[in-house]
């Protein structure tokens, strides 16, 4: 047992720190917030050239690193606020492309070259169904794809959008460029200022050689293994938040003392603190138990319920600190804390990890792997 | 990282578990329920018989030598059936650990090897009745006199002192000191000391606690622990963090967790319906707090002494106790208030609802722990 990343971890934090403290500084958010995704677009092609897009990719994928190299990255990105792209593009993106038998594909995908937009939500949030409400139908030289998909995120930038759905052998998985007739997309800005889009598919076609049948269990994998690095990436921001919300209080004076000197401050912080150093241990070691290819499931929701809940309330102690400031658009802390629910319903939400968890039968919490 | 548990602990698991499923029985309960106490001597002896009190140790001092790993492993495996080892705790953890971080070597062979063979265990008093959370306001006195310190004073809520044979003494060698902090020592007083008196106060969590009165108590040269006057320094450094990282009870957790858990899957009632979600959150949380106790003794195994990651797994693993007795009862009912061993989980439950202070206010209430994970922790400014 090792509780102290290796020098590769160390070296791969530390140069992804640098990465983002000198390409993705928040003003740069504020850019991306400002001009759309496609502004952070050359920094995304830049991550892929370096490599860090690839990480938790296969080698023979064109990758490197393992699951908790990729929690550890995604914990440096959260940080900064980095869009999710690489968590839609890459991450979930990717593991289903792999488990359709695609390396080439995702090794396009892993390179930042290309962008992957998953359409799989149906309802207003996640659940595990498989697709209903998106059908393909096999045609003469292909498939056509009809029905519709909510809140798919990148789509702006996307070169394809994945779409699942269901046809008459079970559900399957299309690829399906952006541009192709018969999609109509109608954007919605959410609270964090991202586009997701709703998708209408009329009667798309897509040729025989892009559609995969996959077992549904198969997509849930690459959801339950993208929502640990949902989870890392929502430790990493509520990190960021708190180191933003300790500076403050240490500065801001009020009856001539600085506020973080009050004990109703440092409590809030204290309790910020905790959750994020619980949340921490949970999603690493949910990482490392699918990094080492043991039954990860169960510890990848708590994972994700943890982080989820810890991101909400460390960004709203944080806000709640800078008082007035807290809320102001030229203040930075807000940043963040538009962004804590969107990270807490990234991939799948807090009510799909709760159900998860009380389904569960075998009662065996001290099991250890 | 790396998160496996090596052979070695894979194997000490193993060993402790089947001794656990076979010593600790039932009347072991009835037996420590009857005299009243939250310790078993039998118990306690077995555990030494078996090598495990102390097993941190070097062995020199009666130890074996192994990490604190071993530790976090052995209470886990014991605490999932509820066995009696808080005193085991007391006295290797609060009171040994401190005599390996700064007492004599003189103190070390004399007071390890009796505490690991089980033939001494031990007390840790701190607080007095003015001085609680603050507890450095302490005014018990220790005057030296004919080459003897003699106290005079009190202290209060201190669990074991009833039965111990030693009790860990903080107590003012320098009441002129320039601050309080400055001119406290420690002392090891063995429990038969002539003017020393323990009083127990019932608590409403089952066991009692003591009052103990020092009246002329004589305590020799050797027995002060740790360098005259740097008392505080030594208990905030040492001893404190290792009572909060020692009280987390992540064993304990992980059983009721699983027993929640159980008693929602075989229940229709409404509570149970609509608890279900909130203890799948906490069943989430149990883990988390198992990985973050892991965390803070591998810390501890690195030569650390972390004082925030302690008082945060003690924060979190009291108030997680206080969450399971919470819901509990509430998935039980009126069934979850019925007192004794016929109730359902054996009364556990309403026990722990009661008994949940222990947890909390014990080694510091998490007011206090949330000032020091603020203070040492994140580095915000005392207060003036």
């Amino acid at each position: 047992m090792n509780f102290q990343p290796n020098d590769e971890q160390r070296m791969l934090c530390d140069s992804a720190r640098r990465f983002f403290s000198n390409e993705f500084p928040l003003a740069r958010v504020r850019e991306t917030e400002a001009k759309g995704l496609s502004a952070f677009l050359p920094v995304y092609r830049e991550m892929g050239r370096l490599g860090f897009l690839g990480i938790g990719v296969p080698e023979e994928a064109g990758g490197s690193g393992d699951w908790l190299d990729l929690a550890l990255f995604a914990e440096e990105a959260g940080h900064c606020l980095v869009p999710t792209l690489p968590l839609t593009s890459v991450v979930l993106s990717g593991q289903a492309l792999l488990a359709c038998g695609q390396r080439e594909a995702v090794a396009e995908l892993a390179s930042g070259e290309r962008i992957a937009a998953p359409a799989w939500l149906e309802g207003d949030e996640a659940d595990r169904n498989p697709p209903a409400a998106t059908r393909a139908v096999t045609v003469a030289d292909g498939t056509s794809l009809d029905g519709a998909k909510r809140f798919v995120q990148g789509f702006e930038v996307a070169d394809e959008v994945l779409v699942t759905a269901i046809a008459e052998a079970g559900v399957c998985v299309a690829r399906v460029p952006r541009t192709a007739p018969g999609i109509q997309a109608s954007a919605e800005r959410l609270s964090s200022l991202d586009l997701a889009h709703g998708l209408a598919f009329l009667g798309v076609h897509v040729p025989g050689a892009a559609v995969f049948s996959l077992p549904w269990s198969a997509w849930l994998d690459a959801i339950d293994s993208a929502k640990i690095v949902a989870a890392a990436w929502a430790v990493g921001a509520s990190r960021g938040a708190l180191d933003m919300a300790i500076t403050y209080a240490k500065d801001r004076k009020q009856f001539g003392r600085p506020i973080g000197s009050f004990q109703a401050v440092q409590h809030r912080l204290a309790d910020a603190a905790m959750a994020i150093e619980q949340a921490s241990a949970m999603v690493h070691y949910a990482a490392w138990l699918r990094a080492s290819h043991k039954p990860f499931q169960r510890e990848a929701a708590m994972a994700k319920l943890v982080a989820g809940r810890a991101v909400r309330q460390v960004t709203h102690a944080a806000t709640l600190t800078h008082g007035g400031y807290g809320f102001m658009e030229e203040f930075d802390i807000q940043l963040y804390f538009r962004r804590a629910k969107l990270l807490d319903l990234l991939i799948e939400g807090p009510a799909v990890q709760r159900e998860l968890l009380a389904e569960e039968e075998a009662l065996d919490l001290a099991r250890v792997c | 990282m790396d998160f496996a548990f090596g052979e070695e602990h894979r194997r000490f698991r193993a060993e402790v578990r089947e001794f656990a499923r076979t010593e600790v029985t039932p009347d072991l309960f009835e037996d420590m329920e009857r005299r009243g106490s939250e310790h078993h001597p039998g118990f306690h002896a077995k555990l030494a018989a078996r090598g495990w009190v102390g097993m941190q140790w070097p062995r020199e001092y009666g130890g074996r030598g192994v990490d604190n790993l071993h530790v976090s492993i052995f209470n886990e495996e014991l605490e999932y059936r509820f066995a009696p080892v808080s005193r085991t705790r007391m006295s290797v953890v609060f009171v040994g650990q401190s005599v390996i971080a700064f007492g004599s070597e003189e103190q070390k062979r004399h007071f390890l090897p009796r505490i690991a063979r089980g033939e001494l265990t031990g007390a840790w008093a701190l607080t007095e009745p003015d001085a609680g959370s603050d507890a450095a306001a302490l005014r018990l006195r220790a005057e030296e006199r004919d080459g003897e310190w003699v106290l005079n004073g009190e202290k209060i809520f201190t669990s074991g002192a009833q039965d111990a044979d030693i009790i860990m003494v903080a107590a003012r060698t320098d009441p002129k000191a320039a601050s309080k902090y400055a001119g406290i020592s420690l002392f090891l007083v063995p429990k038969g000391s002539p003017g020393l008196t323990v009083r127990p106060i019932r608590t409403i969590g089952g066991w009692s606690v003591n009052q103990e009165v020092f009246d002329e108590v004589r305590v020799p040269q050797w027995l002060m622990l740790g360098e005259r006057n740097k008392g505080w320094q030594n208990i905030t450094r040492y001893t404190l963090n290792f009572e909060r990282a020692g009280i987390a009870r992540t064993g304990m957790l992980l059983r009721l967790g699983d027993e929640l858990g159980r008693l929602v899957q075989g229940s229709s009632s409404a509570s149970a319906r609509q608890l279900r979600h909130q203890l799948a959150e906490l069943r989430a949380d149990i883990v988390a707090a198992r990985w973050l106790g892991y965390r803070v003794a591998w810390l501890y195994d690195q030569g650390q002494v972390p004082t925030a990651e302690s008082s945060m797994i003690k924060v979190l693993t009291a108030e997680l106790v206080q969450r399971i007795a919470d819901i509990g009862t509430d998935i039980l009912g009126w069934a979850g208030l019925v007192r004794g061993r016929q109730a359902p989980l054996e009364g556990r439950l309403e026990f722990f609802l009661r008994s949940i202070w222990f947890h909390l206010v014990g080694g510091g209430t998490p007011d206090i722990q949330r000032n020091i994970i603020a203070q040492w922790g994140l580095g915000l400014p005392r207060e003036p």
